[in-house]
């Protein structure tokens, strides 16, 4: 049904991006698929960090058997590599693209107002996962109803599935 | 005579007023500066949802931001738009006093924090949905404390009104928690919809009030806000979700917002309006009646003026809200026949700008209390709104924010940061640290459930010095003048700070909680417009800098986005601009409404006042079409 050459980019990438973030590879790209969020960041990281993206992603493949991986990537001693992986995780958790270079900066001189973003898409920010990481919904999309806030949330487990 | 009414301003005001004399078969017109704020509903949401800084204006047009060729967001450049209007992001040292940034000719000494919208349905398109009634001591501080100054009305006159108002805006809320301070209602009075359940942060800021001392002898109390927001379907319109987003858009549309009263007007066939005309005079004969308005219309939001017309009518109703009212009044000179603009000859027009300056403050709280759900804010603290104190220093009320650090620190997107890259701008990570995994979402978790906040809306007295002119220099893409404002606090004002910060301290130790609050100093008034100083003696009085016994404190201050007081209403014609009708005092057929009537801000969110007023004013002006 599926291509397996077209595929595996995208199982690899949220193999990745699952371990990063957090967050288990089957909320952050579930079977049934709504928003198609993981092939929207795969493509958005792809088009505008290229080489830099595919540089973390083969880093990723050579070393996806190594138990420590998460490690190996997110304190990389080459910054191309650790910041990149900074980045993906930056969009799933607020939906917006943090330019890898740019979070080098605000890492080595932190000031006000940040590093420059782009948010993705409407979409990508109504599926911010730090949000659900807060055992919360994203401001402005809430799928809950009414008078939910006035009892406490599932546990953590319940959003993230990890 | 065109019309029986032309009403300038589609807000909350202008959209009361038009669908009562619709209602009354009356003719009248609608002018408005913005856009069909009703039409471009998916389109504000979608801006808001992809804006970089989603802050109140950020859904509204015209843009308050531009994208540059990689797609980041300035601010956008006001001379070049129609109707432009202020925004927050342009209050920073670089520039506030920026005319290609700015849309305010902001003089200081301190900058006027807060914004308003032009668009069909006013400034509350993104309000909060706090509807509260005025306590009855508010209108008389002069007779009761000798201070700011008595309203010409009281609460008792006021009070079918209010109840008028809360059936049209929609209030939910339960009048057993609402009669404190002398507020009091009709027997057997019921808000129109039950109220807002409390949400656990309430219920945390609750639990430790029997454990806060009494502030300046009075016991503090968390009270349900009575709010604009459906909590049973209401007006075809759906029920609350708890989307967290009344400012600066609810996404369905659960929050009232005068789109909704002023679609109800047009309904009548009696009513009209012109979306994208801006008032540019109005005109006044030698008899001193009001006999047009003139005005300028646009097609490009970021254009020059493509058409132009006047329009005449029986009476005339100014809502423009209070910057761009005093305005229009004062560009309006008639050639020389009212050279210091029309309804000024008190020369009180765009005097005593005021807002509530909110004291903000966030902690973090041992146990969580689940923030980021629910609206905005669900309940406050009253109990400080009124109380012999008030001789001396700003009343205030206490807001409650179920937005965790939303509002202080713009989270989650600090916090995020920080635990990723590896920076502590939150004060959250102090080893800055980096995290990945289980590890980040531990502490995220952390972080996110625990955090809350308190804003203190401060009373600001009025003041001469605040007030709102005409620019000299800045100018529209009309080619009118952009509004030049002076804006200072007085002591009476900052002491309530002092208060405010005193009574916070003493909240978040009776919860256990970890103040966050950022502390200001001198190096930060010199750079930070909505930063001041003030200096006191032991009893509270002003004392110079250094004096033995003084103590000097500094506080940031944030807009309440309640802009009020530029053309207040009085008893004499020398000290005020409207009378107790809110009919001008120098032109007998035109009125002025909305916030800038209020000849103090008082301590309630100014909204429902408003209202009330509106409804009243549209009853006298029904009386004197006959």
């Amino acid at each position: 049904m599926t291509d397996p050459v077209a595929q595996d980019p995208l199982d690899q990438f949220v193999a990745l991006s699952a371990i990063l973030t957090g967050v288990a590879a089957d909320k952050l790209h579930p079977t049934l698929d709504t928003y198609g969020t993981a092939r929207e960041y795969l493509a958005y990281a792809t088009a505008n960090a290229g080489a830099q993206f595919a540089g973390l992603m083969r880093f990723y493949a050579a070393n996806s058997s190594n138990p420590d991986v998460g490690s190996l990537v997110f304190n990389n001693t080459d910054p191309a590599i650790a910041y990149m992986a900074k980045t993906v995780m930056l969009m799933w958790y607020l939906g917006a693209w943090y330019p890898p270079d740019g979070l080098q900066k605000y890492h080595d001189n932190p000031q006000p107002p940040g590093p420059p973003f782009l948010v993705i898409s409407a979409d990508a920010y109504t599926q911010g996962w730090a949000w659900r990481v807060g055992q919360t919904h994203p401001m402005g999309y809430s799928d809950w109803r009414f008078g939910y806030w006035h009892s406490a949330p599932p546990p953590l487990s319940a959003f993230i599935g990890a | 005579m065109d019309y029986d009414v032309v009403i300038v301003g589609a807000g909350i005001s202008g959209a009361l007023i038009a669908k009562r004399l619709g209602a009354a078969g009356k003719k009248v017109l609608i002018l408005e500066a913005g856009i069909d704020g009703q039409g471009s509903y998916a389109d504000d949401l979608e801006r808001f949802y992809l804006a970089q800084a989603k802050v109140p204006e950020s859904p509204y047009t015209p843009p308050i931001v531009t994208a540059d060729a990689s797609g980041y967001q300035a601010p956008s450049n006001p001379s070049k738009q129609a109707a432009g209007r202020p925004s927050t992001l342009t209050l920073g040292e670089a520039n506030w006093q920026d005319p290609s940034q700015a849309y305010l000719d902001q003089q200081g000494p301190l900058a006027f924090a807060s914004t308003y919208e032009r668009v069909g349905g006013g400034t509350m398109r993104h309000w909060l949905g706090t509807s509260l009634r005025f306590v009855p001591n508010d209108f008389r501080v002069k007779t009761v404390y000798g201070v700011e100054e008595d309203w010409p009305i009281g609460y008792d006159e006021l009070e079918p009104w209010y109840g008028e108002a809360e059936a049209e805006i929609g209030v939910a809320a339960d009048v057993a928690n609402q009669d404190y301070l002398g507020i009091s209602f009709p027997p057997d009075y019921q808000y129109p919809m039950p109220a807002i359940p409390s949400s656990l942060v309430d219920q945390a800021v609750t639990a430790a009030m029997p454990k806060v001392a009494p502030i300046e002898g009075i016991q503090l109390e968390v009270t349900n806000t009575p709010a604009g927001r459906n909590s049973i379907p209401y007006q075809d319109r759906r029920v609350c979700a708890g989307n967290t987003n009344c400012i600066p858009i609810c996404p369905i549309q659960a929050k009232y917002d005068p789109t909704v009263t002023l679609a109800a007007a047009l309904q009548f066939p009696s009513v009209s309006i012109l979306y994208q005309t801006v008032a540019s005079e109005i005109v006044v004969d030698a008899s001193q009646q009001v006999t047009a308005i003139n005005y300028l219309q646009y097609t490009d939001q970021n254009g020059p003026a493509t058409g132009s017309g006047s329009v005449s009518a029986k009476l005339y109703v100014i809502a423009g809200h209070a910057i761009e009212t005093p305005k229009l009044l004062l560009m309006s000179t008639n050639g020389g026949l009212t050279p210091n603009g029309v309804a000024n000859s008190s020369g009180h027009v765009g005097q005593h700008l005021m807002d509530h300056p909110i004291y903000l403050s966030w902690a973090l709280t041992e146990s969580p209390l689940f923030g980021y759900r629910g609206p905005l804010s669900t309940a406050g603290i009253e109990s400080m709104r009124d109380g012999a104190f008030r001789s001396k220093h700003a009343a205030f009320r206490i807001e409650i924010g179920n937005e965790g650090w939303n509002f202080p620190i713009g989270d989650p997107y600090t916090t995020t940061l920080d635990f990723i890259v590896g920076a502590n701008a939150s004060g959250l990570n102090k080893g800055s640290k980096g995290a990945f995994g289980s590890s980040l979402t531990g502490s995220l978790n952390h972080a996110l459930t625990r955090q809350f906040r308190l804003g203190f809306l401060m009373e600001q007295s009025p003041e001469d010095g605040s007030r709102v002119g005409l620019s000299e220099t800045w100018t529209d893409s009309l080619n009118l003048p952009r509004p030049q404002i002076h804006y200072n606090l007085s002591h009476y004002t900052k002491m309530g700070f002092v208060v405010a910060k005193r009574t916070a301290d003493q909240i978040y130790a009776a919860m256990g909680a970890t103040q966050y609050t950022k502390q200001c100093t001198a190096a930060d008034m010199k750079t930070d417009p909505t930063v001041f100083e003030v200096t006191y003696d032991a009893q509270g009085n002003p004392a110079q800098p250094g004096a033995p016994g003084s103590t000097t404190e500094y506080f940031r201050f944030y807009g309440a986005g309640h802009v009020v007081g530029t053309y207040r209403m009085g008893t004499d014609k020398c000290d005020s601009v409207v009378d107790r009708e809110q009919r001008s005092w120098d032109h007998s057929n035109l009125f002025l409404v909305g916030s800038g009537v209020f000849p103090t801000v008082a301590t309630g969110n100014p909204t429902l006042t408003i209202a009330a007023l509106a409804i009243w004013a549209s009853e006298t002006l029904l009386a004197d079409l006959g």
